[in-house]
């Protein structure tokens, strides 16, 4: 039977994805949708540490789908390793909404430098840093739409770098707090540090068939069960679904998208469940597979107008990769050196920290004077998960293995009398010429195609910057009487926050896609995960990609119109 | 400890070689054996040693007898999503501490006293090796100490009890628990309504 022809054919259903299939069904488009993991339900999400991070469950497994990580060693050679040799996951969620299941929803948008930080900052010798071809101003409605339909709780407060709002406030008010939030803040406010209750992607009150927030302990790694995270599937893929224009096909991995022998996609190839080879056409076609596997896809789907991959005919595509740089510090307050009371509500599981610190989004070069771009601070509490816990306890300082009574002694205090404090630092990961995506010549997946090869190279100036952070926030732990306090700042690739590998631009030579996320030489393709981003400023990207994908939503829509 | 050495090339290089020069260890005995069919009897008595001496009584703590840490290390052999290297691992370091107290103590590891046994058990802890299979068999037994009680581990939160943990709310339940789940990846459907799901 001739396949059906959509207007629009998605692949991906994370946050890029989401406001297409959204707006788009919405406007009366039939939209297609092709997610290679399956379709969680709301229901399917119980506190389970087994499944949420125990096993392969929200990932694949790493013997059928593998990818190639290739880091330098101290020696400066390239090391490349298959993730199956090394068992490091780099997957985020497989699943209908990706990994907005799973996301713990710290929301903060991009700074109007952020469009800029060329122009703004000056060039970094090593580093492709490219101004954005659009400004915070072409963004602002959509991250204002964000905070709406996605639904953002938190509390505008004015700040030195807060961003300019078409909005007084968020839609929803803040979550409910732990009481070491206060002592952040008192901490902070004697050092002459301004901290900002943390937006989150988090629903503090019922939306339509969403729920509120129940503070079950377990919010990050984990799905959701009240359908407070704004997960692309609950936000926007079931509101789709109810317009009657919407199909969404659950384990479908698209594996080539082929085109018409002039310039216009046509067709994208998928493997079902099965092992079945299927085809879906569409009209206009939109990648949004996480950052990764988009420029993955592309790679493998050569074609008659495209020998080395498709939109690639200038080189750029799967370069410029991008991971959100910096670190994680923290300290350790013990119950039994506090006040009973006070002990008491410290332990109270469930609420939130929520606190950030953006006063070092902007930060002295210490070698020129010169100001450079700095960061953001998040607070959070250790993770509840507590065979994740145990496992961390296996070790002593010195890296040798506990065991015995003596393992027995310090998990029985590290799970009874510790609480643990942390703080994440986001600096730009700067784009480099050793950080992009290939495609593996040996390793392949179960399907026999070849897997992504990934180099995470790191510029130096991404470590210097989140030192000098790391060690402006340090003395708020002091102040707060913490204890065990310490600070890593690291040059490993975080993969649950990459960005990158086909950046916008004005021309084809240095970018994949035009400033409307039309791949320059394909008529029809969009890609509208966060591949888009030349850099990425200092928070998480997840907001940034939602208001992104729902601008290209109002493009398409226009595109379809004519 | 992964970042210490490749672990693929470790689990090679420890798996079907140890199962060679351990074949006496497969015969058959006559004793109820936990893992029929999985570790010979013998492999067996050295896996629950180990647990011992890994996991002892201590205070008011669960013991892994209590918690079904060995019932819990058969489901994981059973589990045919996880990797099989991992598995034949798991089953040849029994193997190989058995050499080690042949070589050392000239006896069967099973037959030695409880301090023989944690002496080597502290041995091959030293080792890349025995570290990265002690600790395997740890982390199996912080699953069974600490994972949901529909598991067949944690019996009657005990674990949970011990460490004053608060689980989180919902718990897994017979639709959505992990074998359930994984079903997930398998369905062959075409969503075009809410009311499918």
């Amino acid at each position: 039977m001739k396949p059906k022809k959509y207007d629009i054919c998605v692949i991906g259903s994370g946050a890029g994805a989401g406001p297409i299939i959204y707006e788009l069904s919405k406007a009366g488009y039939q939209v297609l949708v092709l997610e290679k993991g399956p379709w969680y339900r709301t229901k399917d999400f119980a506190k389970d540490e087994l499944v949420a991070t125990r096993r392969s469950v929200y990932t694949p497994n790493l013997k059928d789908e593998p990818q190639v990580i290739e880091t330098q060693n101290r020696k400066g050679i390239w090391k490349a390793k298959s993730t199956y040799e090394t068992g490091r996951d780099f997957w985020n969620g497989n699943c209908i909404g990706g990994a907005t299941n799973f996301m713990s929803g710290y929301f903060s948008r991009l700074k109007p430098t952020d469009f800029k930080l060329l122009s703004t900052y000056g060039p970094i010798e090593g580093a492709n840093i490219a101004d954005w071809p659009i400004s915070y101003e072409d963004l602002e409605p959509y991250y204002t739409k964000v905070e709406q339909i996605i639904g953002v709780s938190g509390k505008v407060i004015p700040h030195k770098f807060l961003e300019p709002r078409s909005t007084p406030d968020f839609p929803y008010p803040p979550l409910q707090e732990n009481i070491i939030s206060s002592w952040i803040d008192q901490a902070a406010s004697e050092l002459n540090i301004q901290t900002i209750p943390l937006p989150r992607a988090i629903l503090s009150q019922k939306k339509g068939n969403r729920n509120a927030c129940y503070y079950s302990n377990y919010c990050g790694s984990y799905g959701c069960a009240s359908d407070a995270k704004g997960s692309s599937r609950v936000a926007l893929i079931h509101d789709a679904l109810q317009t009657g224009n919407c199909t969404v096909i659950p384990n479908a991995k698209v594996f080539h998208l082929k085109t018409n022998g002039n310039y216009k996609l046509e067709e994208a190839w998928y493997y079902n469940t099965l092992g079945e080879k299927k085809v879906a056409k569409a009209k206009i076609f939109v990648v949004a597979a996480q950052a990764v596997e988009t420029s993955r896809l592309l790679l493998m789907s050569k074609n008659k107008e495209f020998p080395n991959g498709l939109a690639n005919n200038h080189g750029q595509v799967g370069k410029n990769l991008i991971f959100s740089g910096g670190g994680v510090g923290g300290g350790d307050f013990y119950y039994s050196k506090l006040d009973p009371d006070i002990a008491n509500e410290l332990s109270k599981p469930g609420v939130f920290v929520n606190r950030t610190i953006q006063d070092f989004y902007e930060v002295k070069n210490p070698e020129n004077g010169q100001l450079m771009k700095g960061g953001t601070i998040d607070f959070l509490f250790e993770h509840a998960n507590p065979v994740s816990k145990a496992i961390r306890e296996k070790w002593d300082e010195n890296n040798n293995l506990r065991i015995g009574k003596n393992l027995k002694k310090h998990l029985y205090k590290y799970f009874t009398d510790v609480r643990k404090l942390k703080f994440e630092i986001f600096v730009d990961w700067l784009p480099t010429d050793n950080c992009f995506v290939s495609l593996s010549k040996n390793v392949k997946d179960k399907w026999g195609d070849p897997v992504a090869k990934i180099r995470v190279g790191y510029h130096p100036h991404d470590l210097k910057v989140a030192e000098i952070i790391a060690e402006k926030t340090k003395p708020i732990l002091v102040k707060m009487g913490a204890h065990n306090i310490y600070a890593g700042i690291s040059g490993a690739a975080p993969n649950n926050l990459q960005a990158g590998g086909c950046r916008f631009g004005h021309h084809p030579k240095n970018s994949v896609l035009n400033p409307q996320c039309k791949a320059h030489d394909v008529e029809n393709l969009y890609i509208t995960d966060g591949s888009f981003m030349p850099t990425g400023g200092s928070v998480t990207y997840t907001w940034t990609i939602y208001a992104n994908s729902f601008r290209v939503a109002d493009i398409l829509k226009d595109v379809l119109k004519h | 400890m992964a970042n210490k050495f490749n672990r693929r090339n470790f689990l090679k290089a420890f798996g079907a070689t140890w199962l060679i020069a351990q074949l006496p260890l497969w015969q058959s005995c006559k004793e109820t054996n936990l893992f029929e069919g999985y570790l010979t009897s013998n492999q067996t008595k050295i896996l629950q040693q180990t647990l011992l001496i890994l996991f002892p009584s201590y205070k008011n703590s669960p013991t892994p007898s209590i918690l079904k840490t060995p019932q819990h290390i058969l489901n994981y052999l059973k589990d045919p999503y996880i990797d099989p290297d991992e598995k034949k691992f798991l089953i040849n370091g029994t193997n190989w501490l058995n050499e080690i107290a042949q070589e050392i103590k000239k006896q069967n590891f099973w037959t030695l006293s409880i301090n023989e046994q944690t002496e080597l058990v502290y041995h091959i802890k030293k080792k890349n090796w025995g570290e990265s299979w002690l600790s395997k068999i740890l982390t199996l037994t912080f699953e069974s100490l600490l994972l949901d009680p529909i598991y067949d581990v944690n019996i009657k939160e005990k674990g949970w009890k011990w460490l004053h943990h608060t689980p989180g709310i919902p718990r897994p339940d017979a639709n959505n628990k992990y074998t359930s789940i994984l079903k997930r990846k398998k369905e062959n459907v075409i969503i075009t309504r809410l009311d499918q799901l």
